[in-house]
């Protein structure tokens, strides 16, 4: 069966559709990973927003995960809850960009 | 691609078998197999050389066949698999035997197959985000400007309409020009439509069409309040809209080769000639594990020129698609989406395919459309359709196994002729059929079969007068492999002064031979071979060929030949043997039939061989599939159940999806439109919304189609306004 990231209630989540005023950050959405050794949790860099995550319940700082993806490794064959959200740049007009979070074996 | 592997000699029997040296570490299994007498299984070791210990009973020879799953350890989202297989050849073998021993050889094996590249799973999800900058957030902000570029420069407008309408890929855009000069504006013009918000110091401007093209233009000539009232209105369109019309070179077929054959090349009548006469030859690609994704990509990204495709539609394997040349990729692709009901967008180059009907991730938070951010709302429920329950029409794979079945049986009837009456016949066919379940989901069928059809016909007095058994037989491929049916007849009894009774007339065995396919996975039909066993009559009082004369029993009945007075006695015996072989030539088949009467000493009765069209590949996933029908059931019952197909989708998700129609027959998702005072750049078809009411929150909506419109513009009567209209997002 396919893996994919799920929401709290376990419910695929493949598209987050939300808007964000310039420099403000989003709500924290929480969302569960599947993992695997090897695997890591990322993000595509761009310049107009940030993808940032912590392990839930952790107390880790957020992550860039365009910057340091998060390794899952110490988390193989576990589903784990991830705190995730998203960091507007400040810029003036606006910007419509897709971010791709994976869950990938490449950093 | 030929390997060279030379085996490396032992000095003792190696203790172990698939013991190999080396530094080179691949992970997965192989399987070794040799003279098909020994099989391991597990990891192995490789550098340089290929050591391979077998544990042996019996003589070494024959071709060595290896399967694996390697993965590439360098290439971190690479994984490489396929089958090897080719012929070992051995010099100076010493496969001295006893009870079992590991043969020891030096020699060279050649390898030769091929080995396919898969990418490794990888998932994730896309963020979609829209950033408004600083100056375009108050939401008292009322002083915008509209202009049109036409290669680069400003032609003045007077009004404008955009729209993004649900269903339509792209936008479109009526202006009209503030001078009525049609020369301002030609075909070839790149246009391109920014709306531009004051921000208190100049105008931050926002593309609203880019590289869009004119698409249509009206002229008016006209007097009023004495002078001229000429008018030009402009229709553009994006190029990005064009992208549905796009179509192959040639025809193309993806195809699953693990699924279904490749497909036979059409024949010259139906092939598609050039202005030339050359023919417009059909490609066909081989897809292993080809599923919706993929052919998404191959359609959009590689057939119309998206950078990606966006979607949230869960992926599911598909066998085959043609992309035709009339039908071009969209029209290829959209039925296999179209029981989610999609909404199609493109934003920038991305083209966007969104289930409308998937629920919010829990936790996000929609925009709010609160009261003081609209001029208007409305809410619509549509008509409701009140079903208790439904039938789901789908796919099962019938390799999928079953851990044990249970039997049910079929039944029905038909009637001829009047009811009570001489010549009233009544025929009741019954089926047994075996549905396999698994321990761990009892409730869901995997698979099913039929175990035999019986086919019983009774007279107006009830009496049963012919039947007919079929019992159909399996093998573990899931391919059919015979039948054994049974004919009773009521024929005249020899022992009883021919009076009428039911006895078995005929037996017939038919059995099916298959050879493999021209692709992996497939299978054709060989030979078949049908033994036609049954009551014979056997005249003594006439002799053929120095022997009683013998007649099938029923052609003996049906002609009038029987007399049981005379020297005639019944017996069962070998009546016919048909054996039909198949012989592949292109797209079509030679069938060489031959008919072996057995009867009065035996004879070949008939030979003949027949070109037929198509060929007599079968394929084992495709023969094991079936399909399925499921209730859903409701609270209550009585009424009339309707049938939700769901094509070739995998029985899980249709299941899924059965539910969710019935859900949405019984409370249809309602519909938004909302008038807005001042221009949301941050609404768009696929925003995920939530109005509220004078009392509360409306619900949540996903937006599915906007228009911005500009009136007077540079005037003081100037108004640019935005609606946007909607669908439920079901909880």
């Amino acid at each position: 069966m396919t893996r994919s990231i799920t929401d709290s209630a376990g419910a695929a989540i493949t598209v987050l559709s939300m808007s964000l005023a310039a420099a403000q950050e989003s709500a924290v959405l929480t969302v569960r990973v599947p993992c695997l050794a090897g695997q890591f949790l990322a993000a595509d860099s761009n310049p107009s927003a940030s993808v940032l995550a912590r392990r839930t319940g952790s107390g880790d700082a957020f992550a860039d995960l365009a910057v340091a993806p998060i390794s899952l490794t110490p988390f193989d064959g576990q589903t784990v809850e991830f705190d995730l959200k998203v960091s507007a740049s400040a810029l003036t007009g606006v910007r419509r960009v897709a971010i791709p979070v994976r869950v990938t074996y490449s950093t | 691609m030929p390997f060279l592997l030379p085996i490396q000699t032992f000095d003792e029997p190696p203790p172990v078998a698939g013991v190999v040296v080396g530094s080179t570490e691949l992970t997965g299994e192989l399987t070794v197999t040799i003279g098909a007498r020994a099989t391991f299984a597990g990891s192995t070791e490789l550098v340089g050389s290929l050591s391979v210990t077998l544990v042996l009973a019996g003589e070494v020879q024959g071709s060595t066949g290896l399967a694996g799953s390697l993965r590439l350890n360098d290439e971190a989202n690479v994984f490489l698999e396929g089958t090897v297989s080719g012929s070992t050849t051995l010099e100076g073998a010493a496969p001295s035997l006893g009870t079992f021993l590991a043969g020891q050889a030096a020699g060279a094996t050649e390898l030769a197959g091929e080995l396919r590249v898969k990418r490794a799973e990888e998932f994730g999800l896309t963020i979609f985000l829209d950033i408004v900058g600083e100056g375009m957030q108050g939401e008292s902000v009322a002083r915008y400007r509209a202009r049109l570029l036409a290669d680069g420069t400003e032609v003045p407008i007077s009004s404008f309409d955009l729209n993004a309408p649900e269903g339509a890929l792209g936008v479109s855009l009526s202006v009209s020009l503030a001078q009525p000069d049609v020369s301002l504006v030609s075909n070839a013009s790149e246009l391109q439509f920014d709306l531009g918000v004051w921000d208190g110091s100049a105008f931050e401007w926002v593309t609203m069409l880019a590289g869009g093209k004119l698409a249509g233009r009206e002229l008016t000539i006209a007097f009023a309040r004495g002078g001229p009232t000429d008018a030009v209105t402009l229709t553009l369109i994006d190029t990005v809209a064009d992208r549905w019309t796009f179509a192959p070179e040639q025809p193309e077929t993806l195809y699953d080769p693990d699924q279904v054959d490749e497909p036979a090349p059409p024949d010259s009548r139906n092939l598609i000639v050039n202005e030339r006469g050359a023919g417009i030859e059909p490609v066909s690609t081989p897809v292993y594990d080809l599923t919706m994704r993929e052919v998404l990509r191959r359609a959009y990204v590689e057939g119309c020129g998206f950078d990606n495709v966006v979607t949230n539609i869960p992926d599911f394997p598909v066998s085959q698609v043609t992309f035709s040349l009339e039908g071009g990729f969209h029209e290829t692709v959209k039925p296999l989406l179209s029981l989610f009901e999609p909404l199609y967008f493109a934003e920038g180059n991305d083209l966007w395919i969104i289930d409308a009907g998937a629920a919010l991730p829990a936790g996000l938070q929609p925009r709010g459309l609160p009261l003081s951010a609209v001029v208007s709302v409305t809410d619509t429920a549509p008509a409701r359709q009140p079903l208790s329950s439904l039938i789901v029409a789908h796919r099962s794979d019938g390799r999928a196994g079953g851990d044990y079945f249970t039997e049910r049986i079929d039944q029905e009837s038909q009637e001829a002729g009047t009811f009570g009456v001489q010549g009233y016949t009544r025929t009741e066919t019954e089926r047994r059929v075996r549905e396999y379940r698994d321990f761990d989901a009892p409730e869901t069928i995997v698979r099913e079969e039929v175990a035999s059809v019986k086919v019983t016909t009774r007279d107006y007095q009830f009496n049963v007068v012919g039947r007919e058994t079929q019992t159909d037989t399996f093998d573990a491929l899931g391919r059919k492999g015979s039948h054994k049916r049974t004919v009773e007849a009521l024929v005249p009894d020899l022992d009883n002064d021919g009076t009428l009774t039911l006895q078995t007339v005929s037996e017939e065995t038919y059995t099916l031979l298959y050879r493999a396919g021209r692709s992996a996975g497939s299978d054709e039909i060989a030979t078949t071979i049908n033994e036609i066993s049954g009551l014979i009559l056997v005249d003594s009082g006439r002799e053929y060929l120095s022997k009683p004369y013998e007649i099938p029993f029923v052609d003996a009945h049906q002609s009038g030949y029987i007399d049981p007075d005379g020297d005639q006695s019944a017996e069962f015996g070998a009546i016919r043997t048909v054996t039909e072989m198949y012989v592949r030539e292109g797209a079509s088949s030679e069938v060489r039939r031959q008919v072996v009467n057995h009867l009065n000493g035996g004879s070949v009765e008939n030979t003949t061989a027949q070109t037929r069209a198509g060929s007599t590949a079968v394929s084992r996933r495709g023969q094991g599939v079936v399909r399925r029908k499921l209730t859903l059931p409701g609270a209550g019952s009585g009424r009339v159940v309707p049938t939700f197909g769901t094509g070739d989708i995998p029985g899980d998700m249709a299941i899924a999806l059965g539910w969710r129609r019935l859900a949405t027959l019984n409370s249809p998702p309602r519909r938004l439109s909302a008038q807005l005072p001042l221009v949301a750049f941050d609404i768009r078809r696929g925003t995920p919304a939530m109005p509220h009411s004078r009392s509360g929150v409306l619900g949540t909506y996903l937006v599915t189609a906007t228009r911005v419109s500009g009136q007077n513009l540079g005037t003081q009567k100037q108004l640019i306004t935005m609606s946007a209209s909607g669908k439920e997002l079901k909880a």
